[in-house]
Order: C-alpha cells, then sequence, then structure tokens
C-alpha cells in the first residue's frame, strides 16, 4: 500500500523531479519553519488531500494547485515518531539527515488540482 | 538556496532555546534586520482557521505551535543586495539565503550561531546531505538563550 504527501504543486514538482532537498524542505516552510519531525507521509489519502488543498491555499493563494504524490513504502526511510513526538494515526516521517535516500522519481503525483 | 541551522530538536543537552531573547540577539549582531511582527506559527493556525482548512490539518498546526513555537521570522539585508531569511523557535535558529552567501557574511553567520553556546549546526551542501560543522554538547553558562 503507498504513502501520500500533500503539497503545494510548485513543492510537489521539486520533490518529483529533484527527490527531497533539504534546502528546498527549509525554504518551502516559510516563516514558521519546517516540523522538525521530518517530512510527514501518511496511508491516509484523504489527509493528504486536505494537506494539499491547505498547502496550495497557502502558499500560493486562491488560484495555487495542491498535489498529493505516493511512493512506495519500501523506497523510503521511514520512521514512526518517537516518545513525546506526536503523530496522528497512520503518519510516519522521513528525517532531513536521510533526505538525500530519496532521490528523483521515488514519489509520483497521484492528482492534480486538488 | 542554502541554509545554516542551529539545531537543538532531540539534541542530548536538552537545551531549548528562548525565541524572544534570540530575536534581540540577532538585532544587536545585525542592527538592519527587519523582524515580521508575530508569531508565524500562531499566524498559521489562524489562517487556517479562517481559511476552512480541515479539522485534522488545525489540529496538527495547533500542536506544532504549541510544541515548536513561538516561531519569529526576520531579514536581514546583504552588502551588495539581496537578503537573509531568518527563523528563531524554541529547537532551532536557522539562516536561508540564496547562495553563494559572501564569506565574511557566512563567517559572521556561523560565529553568531556558535555564540548561542548549545546544539548541531547544520549547513546545506550542494549534495542535499547536511553538513555538521560543530555540536555542542552542553549549554553555555550565561548565555541568556
Amino acid at each position: 500500500m503507498p504513502v501520500y504527501h500533500g503539497t503545494d504543486e510548485n513543492s510537489a514538482r521539486n520533490i518529483v523531479q529533484d527527490g527531497l532537498d533539504p534546502r528546498a524542505w527549509e525554504e518551502a516552510a516559510g516563516g514558521a519553519g519546517p516540523d522538525f519531525k521530518g517530512f510527514c507521509v501518511t496511508d491516509n489519502l484523504r489527509h493528504a488531500e486536505d494537506w494539499a488543498k491547505w498547502r496550495a491555499l497557502e502558499r500560493l493563494g486562491p488560484d495555487g494547485k495542491g498535489v498529493i504524490l505516493e511512493a512506495d513504502p519500501d523506497q523510503l526511510p521511514l520512521q514512526l515518531g518517537q516518545a513525546g513526538e506526536w503523530a496522528d494515526p497512520g503518519e510516519r516521517f522521513i528525517r532531513p539527515e536521510d533526505f538525500a535516500a530519496v532521490g528523483p522519481g521515488v514519489f509520483k503525483p497521484v492528482n492534480v488540482g486538488a | 538556496m542554502g541554509f545554516l541551522k542551529l539545531n537543538v530538536y532531540g539534541h542530548p543537552s536538552g537545551a531549548t532555546f528562548d525565541p524572544d531573547a534570540v530575536i534581540q540577539r540577532v538585532k544587536e549582531a545585525f542592527p538592519d534586520t527587519t523582524v515580521l511582527p508575530g508569531d508565524q506559527l500562531a499566524l498559521g493556525v489562524e489562517r487556517a482557521e479562517a481559511l476552512g482548512a480541515a479539522d485534522h490539518v488545525i489540529e496538527t498546526l495547533r500542536r506544532n505551535r504549541k510544541a515548536q513555537g513561538p516561531a519569529y521570522a526576520f531579514e536581514t539585508p546583504i552588502p551588495g543586495g539581496g537578503l537573509i531569511r531568518g527563523r528563531a523557535r524554541r529547537y532551532d535558529v536557522t539562516f536561508l539565503y540564496d547562495a553563494p552567501l559572501p564569506e565574511e557574511l557566512r563567517t559572521r553567520l556561523i560565529e553568531f550561531l556558535r555564540s548561542l553556546g548549545v546544539g548541531k549546526l547544520e549547513a546545506s551542501t550542494a549534495t542535499k546531505q547536511i553538513e555538521i560543522l560543530f555540536d555542542w554538547a552542553q549549554p553555555a553558562l550565561d548565555q541568556g538563550v
């Protein structure tokens, strides 16, 4: 079963084309900064869709598009939340120090214009 | 683009930063700095609520605000053009910039982060690896941050 990540279309394009890059992750997070736990994926497609909508609205405005990405979890260095860290059910993370292990094409778009 | 980040998340010292104190230190070290108004994590929650984001999205943003905030954002002009964009949060102080950064300025940023006295100093690289420049295991006394 794949895992999903919902985001704005610009971030999605970068992730598909370049893989996970700590620089892009830090930049996209803006003034609030990224989640310390890392790059979040979920097995809940609906949740990923909601995040895609929110990130598109937050980062690109009302005309922005969200994209849901999917990947084979066996190709990802996934971690569960650690003691003291909150994670939604079905949520796992890729730690920033592991981003280099996720290259181009590992994530693929599921939906366009969420 | 690139970044320099002093990170205490999960650090064995157990230290955290006081973002208000860090911002004061940033303004003293880089007097041309402009601090954006408000806690950026709290503002994100407000925007999500106002724009009708899904309930679980809002809940996650609220938890992140509580666990990781406050978050203050600032901008510092680079001599000759460009901006350094910065963040001060409970677990990190980060400078982001469009590479390449003048070496003298990069050194000033590193020295500033070192002066905060605790944490792992991380630098971005062209290979997407994160380079650890320093790791201070214990907080320095009377740093006030």
